[in-house]
């Protein structure tokens, strides 16, 4: 197998009694799906505030393409190649979709800091025109952020993540907050878009029927550790996750 | 539509260049406005990320005792005396800013207001340098080696500081426009996904702090050689809360806004000066509560109003 792409040992960290990452020790190889599921409190967004650089771990290490990045600030996280998309969607809400993007397009890029180069010039909008196509957000793309349904939201929270062209990116709940029927028109975008640019993906995700059929693999989070880790038919239909964890 | 505006853009600016001509006495107090509305434009800079500063006159002052030593040094050259006056003030806020911008909210208005008030201090406090509360002279007297009586200077004075207003106003608006201009917003809105997208909030903030502190030391030039005096007035917190009555009042929601702004609290200002000898501050209260409670997005976002509706008509 390949080298991994991402890769936590020993990671330890504690709130107060807490205890939100007890001796994690991960693999996440180039390609890949992985998902992480466990129960409310379980710690899955602190793994993944511990990736992007949001929380500091007490003990263990992150390698990133090999290279330690554990404790590193977002910025310079989100800079070497990994991107994030937040259990609630964190957007400009105030500013259209396609505003969002151009946005994004523009942090990415070259040009940000150019005065006269202005947020809706081509350079900006053509690779923004794209994401909204790949996200299927054309149809609200001039709607306020504020303005538009949950599952646009999560959408285009995604889009601004691969506006940065990440290599990695982490999905926080994609799909929580939108009704079961839209469920999976949202994840098969996503699924879509994500293969197209080739990005590898750690998902968090409540829903079993969506982890057994977009889940490369699957790890079960309890009390912070990683119970068990594997292909999802093997991990989803052990009685003792079926038991305690589902 | 677009046009129209352009073109009442152009009859504004026209308009204002030949007011001195009509009403010569004047001519102080328009320059006045436009230095005052350079000083509201960089309040309101900084209040599209949603930051209130309670300290510009600090910059407003650093331009105008700045404008008092270089009229000194440069031979009294005023174009270069400005120039040089909004560059030291930039030169203060990148230093000033590097501490700054690292707070939100109440702390940014505070810290702000703090630092102002120990450059008010200072200035009174280092008589030898700073004239104390005497204040310094500013002399400008002309244009590259010629010299020019009071009125030419005044007049001079007054297109320099319309150009100013008007380049600065140019350029702010393209800038509000460039992705680190439309940042301030979005820090304000989401400082959290900007740091996600890689982009440092601090670094936008800066930017910015230091293109305001350029400004507000423009305006505290214009204003020291349109009076031809400074004094430490000038960095006290009440020249501060002016700026951002003058940038509320105007709306903030546009350059035009700071412009409107400063000319509306100076017409007032004079006004009761007049006739209102000691209730200036009662005819403001009265003024902000209207603007607050009837056009919370000040006079551009009335003027703003009454075009969308046009157009909205017009369809
Ligand atoms: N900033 C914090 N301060 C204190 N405790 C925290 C903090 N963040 C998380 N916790 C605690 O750490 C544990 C793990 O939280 P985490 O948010 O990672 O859970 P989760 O698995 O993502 O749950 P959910 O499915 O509800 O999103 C919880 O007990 C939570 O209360
Ligand atoms: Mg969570």
């Amino acid at each position: 197998m390949s080298a991994p792409l991402l890769e936590a040992r020993g990671v330890d960290l504690h709130f107060g009694g807490v205890q939100a990452a007890k001796d994690v020790n991960l693999q996440i190889f180039p390609g890949e799906f992985f998902f992480i599921i466990g129960q409310n409190g379980a710690g899955k967004s602190t793994f993944l505030n511990i990736c992007t650089g949001y929380l500091k771990p007490q003990r263990g290490e992150i390698l990133f393409q090999g290279r330690p990045i554990t404790g590193l600030a977002p910025r310079a996280i989100t800079r070497a190649g990994i991107a994030r998309a937040f259990q609630h969607p964190q957007l400009f809400m105030q500013r259209s979709v396609r505003d969002n993007l151009r946005f994004a397009v523009a942090a990415h890029g070259t040009g940000f800091w150019r005065p006269w180069r202005a947020l809706d010039d081509p350079h900006f909008d053509a690779p923004a025109r794209r994401l909204l196509q790949l996200c299927d957000l054309e149809r609200v793309a001039a709607q306020p952020a504020a303005k538009v349904a949950e599952g646009f939201r999560k959408l285009l929270d995604v889009a601004l993540a691969l506006a940065l062209e990440p290599t990695l990116l982490l999905l926080d709940e994609p799909t929580s907050g939108v009704s079961s029927a839209d469920k999976h028109g949202i994840m098969t975008t996503l699924a879509q878009a994500l293969r197209k640019e080739r990005v590898t993906a750690v998902f968090v995700e409540h829903d079993m029927e969506v982890v057994r059929r977009f889940a490369d693999r699957v790890g079960v989070w309890a009390n912070g550790q990683i119970l068990i880790s594997g292909p999802p038919e093997a991990v989803l239909d052990d009685p003792h996750v079926r038991e305690f964890v589902l | 539509m677009r046009a129209v505006r352009s073109l009442l853009w152009l009859a504004v600016v026209g308009g204002y260049a030949v007011l001195p001509w009509l009403a010569p006495s004047l001519t102080y107090q328009l320059t006045i406005v436009l230095a005052l509305g350079l000083a509201a434009l960089a309040v309101s800079l900084m209040l599209q990320a949603g930051l209130i500063s309670f300290g510009h006159a600090l910059f407003y002052a650093a331009g105008a005792y700045a404008a008092a030593y270089l009229g000194r040094l440069t031979g009294a050259h005023v174009v270069i005396t400005l120039l040089l006056s909004s560059l030291s003030a930039a030169l203060l806020a990148l230093i000033a800013g590097l501490l700054i911008v690292r707070y939100r909210g109440i702390f940014f208005a505070m810290l702000n207001l703090a630092l102002s008030m120990v450059a008010y201090t200072l200035l009174l406090k280092l008589y030898n340098v700073t004239g104390g509360s005497d204040g310094l002279v500013v002399s400008a007297t002309g244009v590259a080696g010629y010299a020019m009586g009071p009125t030419g200077l005044a007049d001079l004075l007054f297109y320099l500081a319309l150009a100013a207003a008007v380049l600065a106003a140019w350029f702010v608006r393209v800038y509000l426009r460039s992705p680190a201009g439309w940042a301030l917003g979005a820090i304000q809105d989401r400082e959290i996904r900007v740091e996600y997208l890689g982009v440092s909030a601090r670094r936008v903030l800066l930017v910015a702090y230091v293109l305001s502190g350029g400004l507000a030391g423009l305006g505290g030039a214009i204003a020291g050689i349109a009076v031809g005096h400074v004094a430490p007035d000038s960095a006290y917190w009440t020249t501060s809360a002016g700026f951002v009555v003058m940038a509320v009042l105007g709306g903030g929601g546009d350059v035009f806004g700071a412009f409107a702004g400063a000319a509306l609290y100076e017409m007032l200002s004079v006004f009761a000066a007049q006739y209102l000898s000691s209730s200036w501050e009662l005819l403001l209260g009265v003024i902000i509560f209207v603007i607050v409670r009837f056009a919370p997005s000040g006079l551009w976002g009335f003027y703003d109003g009454l075009w969308r509706r046009m157009a909205a008509g017009e369809r």
